[in-house]
């Protein structure tokens, strides 16, 4: 990410807890400050544009990513402890949300390194992003699942990290205890960021043959 | 009947997350956990001894959207404990009782959770924001950023991790002039006492935690991540008239009439009579008390507020409200 993109990403991962000490009348709600401090990492760095890391390192970019979302994170995650979460479920949480962070990170930045031409890492991450939050919503407007059920589609719809990042900020989400789903984030993460190794292997090899 | 009473009080409450279930335990074992999967647990510290056989009635946390009519469809609590085995719901739900005793009570406004949760301080912002400019010069030096930003993060939850909740909880005591039952209701943010008959938590579906001792199973503590929590209960209703205050030492006292007009009375001392309306100005009484009440009758409202440095002082004090509260003679202030 280019300087500019990670200052502003980092201004907004600390956005909650600064206009709360701004204005003490202010309360954004009783979600998750952990999450709120994740929400524009998961939102901004993964995104597929040219010049997402190019010219760096993937590891280098991914590297500095992750270091800049630590302290607004670990500052939410305190927070959440002073609020009473739970000191595990919050563990988890933070470990699931950062792991993903660094893996969609480290795919975007292999895919901007090798040729942001091929279309395979945004294809991937419009349909694992905004592509299944769209049809989420989309689906929940239609009468295809029990009324009241609160269970957000399953393991399906917590392959996309944002899906899964709205169950964790919601107020009590922490405390939902969705492991099933933790995993699958993860799972769609690690399989993303190998999908995208394997095809810059291929197009450096067609590249030197 | 008492479905009708259950959907008005569902209506305008929340749902019930207090009921009740037979259990039988035979020791050794330390604690009884009942797992209510997404809804919460229920967890009563033992420790239970070799050979001890206990028939216990416990609180669950459980959600029963159709009250405890609806009770019977909802699979029983679970324990990993091969010493404890769950025989079924009670067949005694306070919860109903209560709906039966006092069910006007429940659409009356309540009091608001005071204070705030905790919030971030300058220190670890200053902190965050100095580590967040280092981190940004230092990006070309990958290893050494990574290691900066997880110092600042790990003194950031230090710090966070300090900043105690403004926690307040209130407690209302309302009824009805004449009659011998009061609801008391407390509101309080994260945890609070469990209260015996019903408790609600919002947002609702919120996982709860109901926290028991062995010596005293029928009190203990309700707990959740997120979210306010009240609890009421039934109790004798103070003993509390116009012409003597035998109930506590209040700090501030109203009166509305049948018309609607509030008045001001000011403390109402233990042991005496109330004192007449006030003609100059006084503090009027708080906007969530006095709004949504039944028109065409006179209230009495009263608060009890801490002494300033006292422990109680972080709660936000007691109400009173009666209805039908008949001022003596000469109190109206006409």
């Amino acid at each position: 990410m280019a300087a500019r993109w990670l200052a502003a990403t980092f201004l907004a991962s600390i956005l909650v807890p600064l206009l709360e000490a701004l204005f003490p009348g202010m309360d954004a709600g009783a979600g998750s400050r952990a999450a709120l401090a994740l929400g524009p990492w998961l939102l901004l760095a993964p995104l597929p544009r040219a010049g997402n890391g190019a010219g760096e390192r993937s590891l280098d970019a991914v590297l500095v990513t992750g270091a800049l979302s630590l302290p607004a994170l670990l500052l939410g995650a305190g927070l959440d402890l002073a609020r009473g979460a739970s000191p595990r479920e919050l563990l988890e949480a933070c470990g699931v949300g950062w792991s993903v962070l660094l893996l969609w990170c480290a795919a975007a930045s292999r895919w901007a390194a090798t040729g942001p031409r091929r279309g395979v890492f945004p294809l991937l991450w419009f349909l694992l992003f905004p592509g299944l939050a769209v049809l989420d919503t989309a689906l929940d407007w239609v009468p295809r699942r029990t009324p009241g059920n609160g269970e957000k589609g399953g393991l399906f719809y917590a392959l996309d990290p944002w899906i899964w990042w709205h169950r964790w900020a919601r107020a009590g989400g922490l405390s939902s205890g969705a492991r099933a789903e933790d995993l699958a984030v993860v799972l769609g993460a690690l399989l993303g960021f190998l999908l995208v190794v394997a095809l810059a292997r291929r197009a450096r090899a067609e590249r030197f043959a | 009947m008492s479905a009708f009473l259950l959907a008005l009080a569902l209506l305008v409450g929340g749902d019930n997350r207090l009921w009740f279930v037979d259990l039988e335990v035979r020791g050794p074992c330390p604690e009884v956990r009942l797992d209510c999967g997404q809804d919460g647990e229920t967890c009563l510290a033992g420790p239970f001894a070799e050979g001890e056989q206990r028939r216990l009635r416990l609180p669950v946390p459980m959600r029963s959207p159709l009250g405890p009519a609806g009770l019977q469809a909802l699979p029983l609590p679970r324990s990993d404990s091969l010493h404890v085995r769950v025989l079924g719901w009670s067949p005694q739900q306070p919860a109903e009782g209560l709906l039966r005793a006092l069910p006007g009570a429940f659409a009356r406004p309540r009091p608001p959770v005071l204070g705030g949760a905790a919030r971030a301080g300058w220190s670890e912002l200053a902190l965050v924001l100095v580590a967040g400019g280092l981190l940004l010069a230092l990006r070309r030096r990958p290893w050494l950023a990574l290691a900066l930003g997880a110092g600042a993060g790990a003194l950031a939850l230090v710090l966070a991790r300090g900043r105690v909740e403004s926690q307040r909880s209130a407690v209302l005591i309302d009824w009805t002039a004449g009659e011998t039952v009061a609801l008391r209701l407390e509101t309080g943010r994260g945890e609070l006492s469990l209260p015996r008959e019903w408790l609600e938590v919002s947002p609702e579906g919120a996982r709860l935690e109901l926290l028991l001792s062995l010596s005293a199973p029928d009190r203990g503590q309700a707990r959740t991540s997120a979210g306010i929590l009240v609890g009421l209960e039934s109790v004798p209703a103070p003993a509390l008239s116009a012409a003597r205050n035998d109930a506590e030492a209040l700090s501030e006292a109203w009166t509305r009439d049948a018309a609607g007009a509030w008045r001001v009375h000011g403390p109402w001392l233990l042991g005496e009579a109330l004192g007449p309306a006030k003609p100059e100005d006084g503090p009027p009484p708080p906007g969530w008390a006095t709004g949504s009440l039944p028109p065409g009758r006179s209230i009495l409202l009263a608060h009890e507020a801490p002494a300033s440095g006292s422990p109680e002082r972080s709660k936000g004090g007691r109400w009173l409200r009666c209805l039908d509260f008949v001022p003596a003679r000469g109190t109206a202030g006409d």
